[in-house]
């Protein structure tokens, strides 16, 4: 129940999450990572999704590309509205259509996400395959499951067995792609695993594939936090590179604010899976309005000045088995006032650019 | 840092209690033993527990299994239960006798050589490896060929022989994780001589995770005993073992199939019961 | 190359384990009374006393005892392990030659069937995690690797032979409807087929079919067991999500992600289901009467025939180093980690 960010006459959103809320089974009881989160993402924008460790930026990640662990976790509530479907209702047989070529992700560790026994050209190569067997309709939303078994097109090449170096019809352009992450001597790494390179280098490999299938949507799920200091700048260069020369939308999962000042446009800070503040980078880090936002700038290091105090928030992340009445953050909220511990504060526009959920702005 | 506190043993055993293959497997484990006990000890005291004699015939050959002949008679008229009943005590122990010896060895060997490293170690892998290298039983069955008469004595001493390097490799892998912890290096330093490091801190740390191997192991000694006995080694007739009674009655299978069903049975059963126990009991250790 | 000299390593390895099972078994024929002759021709042989100093001649069996060892050594690969009394002092090689290729038909066939059988059961296993069908499975492969090769001989014979009586219980082949054919792989089965001996083949295979079975029944759970467990923990791998995320479909994602990379942990164990085949297999061909080296090694142990014993268990050693080497192998090259690193 909020009012969209954006000016008034903009392009409609690329991506509509209304009122999603996710659910986990765990041991100890349910617990509840996402409460009815509304989220507008347009496009061609650069949005950091920024909070703690739990505060559920992960799951909402993934439950946009509708990679939930299915044991566990469910959509209990809420909507995803994508160019004219919902996709948190979707099985997973329809959901596979948009993922790769609609909307693509990148994971935190990149050693462990690419298959070690295969080379990384060849996983480039299998989600190119994948682009253009969906272009050509053999795997398109809608199929009734019919299998068309014409002879297969001779377009479309078929992934090497395992060892075998790729053909020369797939090499260049999986060549292209490393060149646009910026990897140098795409030749070599071609035929490399996994093993052989360095977390830059893969985590480069990861975005590559993820972009291969020219997808609207990229969600980074904290991609540098694995990386050391340089190597992460260089990562965030490249996304932001992507997204001015590409176009594509690209949502950034992190704990990291200062990895979010240095490429986003809009932040989103989410506490105990609710959004508390979504405002233009600008503006979040010139007007912090929530008190959660404020702790959070107040605990970046400022420098070596003796002085300078490391400031904690204070208190630690609500228990989400329990459902409480009232805002998550009161009990460490500094400005807590009576309203606070009896309902829960919604979204609510305070300037152009800044959304705010706490009940000191109406 | 001992993790065989009272209070840990006792949440152990209610671990254990939940897990059902672990009470169906302790139970086996123990309705074994317990025939074993009553059957060696009857015999001790000469008193008469078994339905009939063991070596003498006591009904029609080759008789169906019936009210009189539990599991039917053999191919000389012998009660075939008696003769189960009997063989059980053997069976049972050499499993016990067997580990106990290769756990206590090993733990030692293996645990003197983890702690204190060096040649010793290099000798005790080098030597373990040609024993990993091939299956027990053959090693075992060329030791038990070469001990010149083959009885009982023999076969129990050639798998002593054979199954204690698996134990020392073991030790010896869970002594080296606990060798380089500070503990034992302040202890190296204060001056602790080896011996009484070993039995002092080693030992209790490994223990846990040597049981365990223990016991899912009792139930492979006694696979690889009973084929010991099939084979003719270990006991000769008329004593009744399990393994040797396959053999025996191989040949009357198309005729008589139960005299050779039931004895398999009993040992498949036999190490159903220790590897399911074996089994609860590692998975009660992991969930602590 | 990386591989080369780790295949070269684990070629010295196995060198180095059968050197040390020679000098086992060759310190073991001395115990015996102190007298190779006694290892060679049985515990109480009778010889001519003239022939007894030839043979102490020709084998320098006065020497000092490392020169024995060389000779002894020498002997074996020369092929000259002794001869067997309990078959009428015929050479102990001859004996093995004889009865190795039905040993290898019944070992390859149940390995067969055994993989087949395994990865099947581990599959579905792991697909229908912790569901009945699961439960089922784990019950019954548990029963199986728990019972003694023979008794589940024992239970096939009496399923199939006994209460249905369509195949036989004994023997390898049915002498009266086809002839034996000519040696051309070693493998009898596999000869008439490359004749065209349908007859044997026909015949052979049916009474190849219990004996590989009960095998297979017994070691198939050591499989099902591993590849069950490799496969639950690939599957909650992070390249298996990075797949999905690239919106592949489950098959192809099974069988490219997960498939191969839970076989490598399977290679590991090969060595293991061979030594359990090997060893498994003496008792099923006893069981059925099928004239490999098992009944030869019974008939052995029986009367006391050490060179029968111990040629016997050089054989089967060899084997086993062999598929042991050749398992490290191809895990090697499996894993591009140590092929290239």
């Amino acid at each position: 129940m909020s009012r969209k960010l954006g000016r008034p006459g903009s392009t409609p959103s690329l991506l509509d999450a209304k009122g999603l809320t996710v659910c986990y089974e765990t041991g100890m009881g349910r617990v509840k990572a996402l409460s009815s989160v509304d989220l507008a993402i347009q496009g061609r924008e650069f949005l950091a999704v920024v909070g703690e460790s739990g505060c559920g930026k992960t799951t909402l990640g993934l439950s946009l590309i509708g990679l939930l662990p299915p044991k566990s976790a469910r959509v209990t509530g809420g909507s995803i509205g994508y160019k004219g479907v919902d996709l948190a209702h979707l099985s997973q047989s329809e959901l596979r259509h948009y993922r790769g070529s609609e909307i693509s992700m990148i994971f935190q560790e990149p050693l462990t996400s690419l298959n070690p026994l295969r080379r990384v050209g060849n996983q480039i190569a299998e989600a190119i395959i994948l682009r253009k067997e969906r272009k050509e309709g053999r795997t398109g939303p809608g199929e009734t499951g019919l299998r068309v078994y014409d002879s297969r097109s001779s377009d479309i090449p078929r992934l090497p067995r395992f060892g075998k170096k790729l053909p020369r019809s797939l090499r260049s352009e999986v060549s292209e792609l490393l060149r646009l992450v910026r990897i140098p001597d795409p030749e070599q790494i071609i035929d490399r695993y996994p093993f052989e390179l360095s977390g830059g280098m893969r985590q480069r490999v990861m975005i590559a594939m993820a972009l291969s299938q020219q997808p609207a949507l990229l969600i980074a799920d904290e991609p540098t936090t694995a990386l050391d200091v340089t190597t992460q700048a260089q990562v965030l260069r490249l996304m932001s590179e992507i997204r001015d020369k590409l176009g594509t939308t690209i949502v950034l999962v992190t704990h990291d604010l200062a990895v979010a000042s240095q490429v986003a446009d809009r932040v989103i800070v989410m506490y105990a899976g609710e959004i508390v503040e979504d405002a233009s980078i600008y503006e979040l880090f010139s007007d912090p309005q929530h008190p959660y936002t404020k702790g959070l700038l107040a605990c970046i290091p400022k420098g070596t000045r003796r002085d300078a105090s490391l400031v904690p928030i204070k208190g630690s992340i609500p228990d989400l088995t329990i459902e409480r009445v009232g805002c998550k953050f009161q009990p460490r909220c500094p400005y807590s006032m009576q309203r606070c511990s009896e309902k829960d504060p919604v979204l609510v526009r305070t300037k152009e650019n800044h959304e705010v959920a706490c009940f000191l702005y109406g | 840092m001992r993790n065989t506190s009272l209070g840990g043993f006792r949440s152990f055993l209610r671990m254990l209690r939940r897990s059902r293959e672990a009470i169906l497997g302790f139970a086996i484990v123990l309705a074994y033993l317990l025939v074993g006990l009553l059957v060696e000890l009857a015999d001790l005291l000469h008193f008469h527990l078994l339905p009939y004699s063991v070596t003498q015939s006591s009904g029609a050959p080759l008789s169906p299994p019936s009210l009189a002949h539990l599991l039917g008679t053999d191919n000389l008229g012998r009660d075939l239960f008696s003769r189960m009943l009997s063989a059980t005590p053997y069976d049972v122990a050499i499993g016990y006798v067997v580990v106990g010896f290769a756990l206590v060895v090993g733990l030692l060997l293996g645990g003197y050589a983890g702690l204190r490293g060096g040649i010793l170690d290099e000798l005790l892998m080098r030597f373990t490896d040609v024993f990993f290298a091939l299956p027990v039983l053959l090693i075992a069955l060329v030791i038990a060929a070469a001990l010149n008469s083959q009885g009982l004595t023999e076969t129990a001493i050639a798998l002593m022989i054979v199954w204690w390097p698996a134990y020392a490799r073991l030790a010896r892998g869970e002594a080296l994780k606990v060798a380089h912890q500070n503990y034992i290096e302040a202890a190296k330093l204060s001056g602790q001589g080896s011996v009484r490091m070993l039995f002092r801190h080693v030992l209790p740390n490994i223990s846990g995770t040597m049981l365990v191997y223990a016991t899912l192991d009792l139930g492979t000694v006694l696979l690889t005993y009973s084929g010991l006995t099939f084979l003719g080694l270990g006991v000769h007739p008329p004593t009744p073992d399990w393994g040797a009674m396959i053999t025996t009655y191989k040949d009357y299978i198309l005729s008589a199939p139960w005299l050779a069903f039931f004895p398999g049975l009993t040992i498949s059963l036999g190490v159903i019961g220790f590897s399911l126990l074996g089994d609860g009991v590692k998975e009660a250790r992991e969930a602590r | 190359m990386n591989l080369l000299r780790f295949a070269l390593r684990r070629l010295l390895f196995a060198v180095f384990v059968l050197f040390g099972v020679l000098t086992i078994t060759f310190v073991l024929s001395h115990l015996l009374g102190g007298n190779v002759l006694q290892a060679w021709f049985g515990k109480e042989y009778v010889l001519h006393p003239n022939l007894v100093a030839l043979y102490q001649k020709t084998y320098h069996l006065n020497d000092p005892i490392w020169v024995q060892f060389v000779y002894y050594f020498v002997g074996i690969l020369r092929g000259n392990l002794g001869f067997s009394p309990s078959r009428g002092f015929e050479p102990v090689s001859q004996v093995i030659e004889q009865t190795l290729p039905y040993t290898l038909q019944v070992v390859l066939t149940a390995f067969v069937v055994c993989v087949v059988i395994g990865l099947a059961l581990g599959i579905v296993s792991a697909r229908y995690y912790k569901s009945p069908v699961d439960r089922f499975i784990r019950v019954f492969y548990i029963g199986a690797y728990s019972s003694p090769p023979y008794f589940i001989g024992v239970v096939v014979l009496i399923i199939f032979a006994y209460y249905f009586r369509i195949l036989p219980s004994g023997g390898y082949y049915n002498p009266a409807i086809a002839n034996q054919p000519t040696v051309i792989t070693g493998l009898p089965i596999v000869d008439s087929l490359v004749e065209g001996n349908w007859a044997y083949f026909a015949s052979a295979a049916r009474y190849l079919i219990l004996p590989s079975l009960a095998l297979a029944l017994a070691t198939f759970g050591i499989i099902t067991r591993v590849a069950r467990s490799a496969l639950l923990d690939v599957m909650q791998m992070d390249y298996i999500r990075t797949a999905r995320a690239k919106g592949l479909e489950e098959g192809k994602l099974f069988s490219r992600h997960a498939l191969p990379n839970a076989a490598v942990s399977l290679i590991t164990i090969s060595s293991l289901v061979m030594t359990f085949l090997i060893t498994g297999s003496i008792f099923v061909e006893i069981i059925f009467s099928y004239p490999g080296i098992g009944p030869y090694l019974q008939l052995a142990l029986q009367n006391e025939d050490y060179p029968g014993i111990i040629g016997v268990t050089l054989v089967f050693a060899a084997i086993i180093v062999t598929t042991n080497f050749l398992a490290d192998v191809l895990y090697a090259y499996a894993d591009p980690q140590i092929r290239l690193g």
